[in-house]
């Protein structure tokens, strides 16, 4: 605690613009602008110490200073913009998320656009008997919807990109008190439980003691009608009991009062954090074809767009380029009856009719006469060199 | 019962999206900073005074018995105690420390502090000085609202107009109050009293009873008095009676154990000799002026000038008692103040003109004098003073800024070292008078308004040139001195002229008030309960104004004044024995000690 203390008054008064010099036990604290020091009450230079037992300016939870510097900071950070960064690596990004089976990359160059959310910062201060608790929450709003980003991976940095186009703030920011309601309601159960043990006791007191009151003036009554009491008048006894039950009822409201829960939560800061997106463009070489495959890579969101078979349309995470430059799945991907290379349905629909096998487009012709699709070893090129001529038409 | 849940959002969220609107953006490292102040302070569970800090360089002593008092009533009382303390132990400071952290913590927002009339200004002040707190005296039913740091006499607010068949300050309960702090709260040891029940009606979420003898006679009373606190705390009457009450002793309880126990859980007190705190004797030393003949005649001369009724233009009196209230303490200061004195009725119009022509003959009469007896007394005093200890402090008195030009004229030939504080100073200059009294001065000499307030502890020999009429200002002047620090015994000495009325008053203040080994605090206390801490028709305090009665009434005869000196002693004779009764009561039941 002390360490954090120590860091914290350190950042502060740096933040500042005051120089500090740490003496081990203690921050000596100098140059503290003017409207600090007029903030505080007291003069610079500052010995900030984090133990009681040495004289200077206490820096500890309870502490005045403390106080101070937290309420001196009220007012600032309310708006922040901050950029998160990634380290792209596309070769291991490429290795990582997709197998290739008959391919290798060529080239893979990675396109970077900018995307942003909110953070909102909520403290909610909880109010009770004499005590008073605050909570911190952050929440953040991308598109719409309250995530819960993995922010390990980013380093953070300032950003000036005031150019962010801002138009839904108000409308994440309901969606962020709507949900901060949430969070705050099992605290507010716990506390509420802590009062009610409370409330319940005094109530109990007070019951008790009316009870007893009510009782003594019934006995009282009781004996006056029976005559063995004449020095007390019933009318004024009843008016008595009236007055006690009335008298029950108000101390009870005010027990109520006294163990009220009061919570504000109140927005610190709102945050917009702007955070890339990738497009990696990927050329994909089999032993025949070149494919270019684009991979969209959302890293906050940790989202990868892998790309699609051509033909089924399924994600894929292995890369197949079937000798006619489709990509496929390994469902819709098959090998030639012929030349054994990886092709695919939409390559492979001929058959060859001498052999009557599945043939790629590679290994089969048309024949320019009879038109029948046959292996090419049974074709030989016509006479004027446009096309095939099988052999049984040549 | 359900637990009342106030859930709410704060306005200013708004002026936090503004900014992000207008781009107005701040560094990401004072928003983090920002969260992590809150989350280091968050850490607070109620462990120590969070206030103290601000506090703390205002205090003259810090004393751990207030801070650890204001905690325990915070902490584990909820901030509604009975601050039952032996008297001397700062009850004052331990509920401004109270106040301080409930508003610093944000808890409390509406106080309302009832006092004796007595004490009002004192707590005003001691706030606004080691507090910073401005508390806003009631004088009328449309101040109420108008603070919420607020201030009360109860005698003044406490009136039922029967009349209208509501208290005139009805107001005062329509409020709800945070914190109502009630000094003195063994005057509300009757049930029905006005006192009693104007108290009862307020709405407090928290309540502090401050007294050192929450009873005197009956412990019916400190069953009162816990009513009021916590209604059921005790039982019923009934049940209190049968549990606590010793047939044939109403003041010790059947089952001591078990009280304390149950007071324990609302009450807060300590002896003085938990805390370690020494308090030094007040040795009053009177010292007789005899008057020279002529002098004697001067002062007779005065004193038929006061009972005469030419005091008015046609003969007619002229508001006798006030002009009497206003010149009797100036012609008694000293010769100086009463020439200024006689010179304004020898020069004024109003007056008639044998009126005028006596003031006349006794200027005339002072300006043959050739002896000062008074002044000649004091040389006396600070001659023995000054050869008993060399590095003696002497803190001289006097009601009348005049006298004490005079009395700086007079020892200028004796080459001491003389500081003179007066009213009007800043407070750097008082700070630097102080400091010159302290380190190089044998002798400061002031007024009343000149030093209130302030601290003497390094002085323990106070001289009253002339002694206030009112016990509470004399309370004051010695108070300067006694205080906790003051490490030795205090000599009081207090001039009084030998057949004189003053020889009376000094011995009646001074013998049997204000030196007779009562802590500082326990003489208001006893006055407040004779009702004697108010100031009575004319303004002027009750004891006062009783003496300048008597002095008028007595037609200038001084056995007559005399007899009236040993009446107002007796009925403050037996305003002491019966607190000091209280306080043997209080200690036996309450602290499980013999008295």
């Amino acid at each position: 605690m002390d360490n954090q203390l120590k860091a914290f008054s350190l950042q502060f008064f740096r933040e500042l613009g005051a120089s500090v010099s740490d003496s081990g036990d203690y921050l000596e604290v100098k140059d503290v602008p003017p409207k600090f020091q007029k903030f505080y009450g007291k003069n610079e230079p500052y010995k900030l110490v984090f133990d009681k037992s040495i004289s200077g300016e206490l820096v500890a939870p309870e502490s005045y200073l403390l106080k101070m510097m937290r309420a001196y900071l009220d007012n600032s950070g309310d708006a922040v913009l901050t950029s998160l960064n990634y380290k792209l690596h596309v070769d291991s990004f490429i290795k990582d998320n997709l197998k290739l089976l008959n391919c290798s990359v060529v080239k893979a160059t990675a396109n970077t656009t900018h995307n942003f959310m909110f953070k909102f910062t909520f403290q909610t201060t909880y109010k009770y008997l004499n005590e008073e608790e605050k909570l911190i929450n952050e929440l953040y709003v991308d598109e719409g919807l309250v995530v819960n980003p993995d922010l390990s991976k980013f380093t953070v940095s300032n950003t000036n990109k005031k150019d962010i186009e801002i138009t839904e703030l108000r409308d994440y920011y309901s969606t962020a008190k709507e949900n901060i309601k949430g969070l705050v309601n099992e605290r507010t159960s716990k506390i509420a439980s802590v009062l009610d043990v409370s409330l319940s006791k005094e109530i109990n007191r007070i019951n008790i003691y009316h009870d007893q009151q009510v009782k003594e003036i019934d006995e009282q009554i009781a004996k006056v009608n029976a005559g063995s009491l004449k020095s007390k008048d019933p009318i004024e006894l009843e008016r008595q009991k009236i007055q006690f039950v009335a008298e029950r009822d108000l101390f009870v409201q005010n027990e109520q009062k006294k163990h009220a829960l009061r919570l504000n939560t109140k927005l610190i800061t709102t945050t917009i954090i702007d955070y890339p997106v990738y497009s990696i463009e990927t050329f994909f070489k089999s032993e025949n074809v070149t494919r270019l495959v684009v991979i969209k890579f959302d890293p906050l969101k940790n989202k990868i767009d892998l790309p699609l078979c051509d033909l089924c349309k399924n994600s894929l995470n292995e890369i197949i380029i079937c000798n006619g430059n489709h990509l496929v799945c390994r469902n819709c991907g098959a090998r030639c009856e012929d030349c054994n290379q990886i092709s695919c349905e939409t390559c492979l629909r001929n058959i060859c009719s001498v052999t009557k096998r599945k043939i790629c487009r590679q290994c089969g012709r048309v024949c320019v006469k009879c038109k029948a699709f046959k292996n090419k070893r049974f074709m030989d090129a016509d006479a004027g060199g446009r096309g095939f001529i099988c052999k049984n038409c040549y | 019962m359900a637990i009342i849940i106030d859930e709410s959002f704060s306005d200013d969220d708004s002026l936090v999206l503004e900014k992000v609107e207008q781009r107005k953006f701040g560094s990401a490292d004072s928003a983090k900073l920002k969260v992590d102040a809150i989350i280091l302070e968050k850490n607070t569970e109620f462990k120590g005074l969070v206030s103290y800090d601000m506090i703390k360089d205002n205090l003259t002593y810090k004393l751990k018995h207030q801070t650890d008092g204001a905690l325990h009533i915070l902490k584990e009382m909820n901030g509604s105690a009975l601050l039952a303390d032996e008297v001397g132990l700062g009850k004052t400071i331990t509920t401004g420390m109270v106040i301080k952290e409930c508003l610093v913590r944000g808890f409390v927002n509406k106080v309302l502090i009832l006092t004796p009339p007595s004490l009002v200004d004192q707590w005003v002040a001691e706030l606004n000085e080691k507090f910073n707190l401005n508390f806003k005296i009631i004088e009328s039913e449309s101040d109420w609202n108008t603070a919420d740091l607020v201030i009360a006499s109860i005698d003044k607010v406490k009136i039922f107009d029967k009349e209208a068949g509501k208290f005139r300050h009805q107001i005062a309960h329509e409020i709800p109050w945070d914190l109502l702090v009630v000094d003195e709260a063994h005057k509300l040891k009757q049930r029905n009293t006005t006192r009693w029940k104007f108290v009862d009606r307020m709405q407090k979420k928290r309540f502090l009873l401050l007294t050192a003898t929450p009873f005197q006679n009956d412990l019916i009373e400190l069953y009162n008095l816990l009513h009021l606190l916590r209604r059921g705390h005790l039982g019923t009457i009934q049940e209190f009676r049968e549990k606590f009450l010793l047939r044939g002793n109403k003041r010790r309880p059947l089952n001591p154990l078990e009280l304390r126990r149950r007071l324990q859980e609302v009450m807060v007190r300590r002896k003085r000799e938990e805390t370690g705190i020494e308090y030094k004797k007040r040795i009053p030393k009177i010292e007789i002026v005899h008057l020279t003949l002529e002098e004697k005649k001067i002062y007779d001369s005065i004193c038929d000038l006061l009972k005469t009724k030419y005091f008015s233009a046609n003969g007619e009196e002229l508001r006798g008692k006030l002009i009497i209230y206003a010149i009797l303490p100036k012609v008694t200061s000293s010769s100086r103040s009463a020439v200024e004195s006689l010179t304004k009725i020898a020069e004024s119009e109003k007056y008639h003109s044998q009126t005028r022509q006596i003031a006349q003959d006794i200027i005339d009469a002072y300006s043959k004098l050739t002896k000062d007896s008074k002044i000649e007394k004091l040389i006396e005093i600070i001659d023995k003073v000054l050869k008993e200890d060399r590095d003696a402090k002497i803190l001289l008195y006097t009601k009348h800024p005049t006298t004490l030009k005079y009395i700086i004229e007079k020892l200028e030939p004796y080459n001491l070292k003389i500081v003179e504080f007066t009213g009007g100073l800043t407070r750097q200059e008082k700070t630097e008078k102080i400091e010159a009294f302290k380190k190089d001065a044998q002798l400061m000499i002031s007024t009343e308004t000149g030093a209130e307030g302030l601290n003497f502890q390094f002085c323990n020999v106070l001289i009253n040139y002339d002694l206030p009429w009112n016990p509470m200002s004399v309370e004051q002047r010695i108070g300067r001195l006694d205080r906790i620090g003051q490490k030795r015994d205090m000599k009081i000495y207090s001039l009084a002229t030998k057949d004189t009325m003053e020889e009376h008053v000094v011995d009646l203040i001074i013998n049997k008030m204000c030196c007779i080994g009562l802590v500082i605090g326990e003489l208001p206390t006893i006055l407040f309960n004779l009702g004697l801490d108010s100031p009575g028709k004319s303004g002027l305090s009750k004891i006062e104004e009783m003496l300048m009665n008597s002095f008028i009434d007595s037609k200038n005869n001084l056995e007559i004044f005399a007899q009236d000196v040993k009446g107002i002693s007796k009925l403050i004779q037996k305003g002491i024995d019966d607190y000091n009764e209280a306080k043997n009561a209080t200690t036996e039941a309450l602290d499980g000690q013999p008295a």
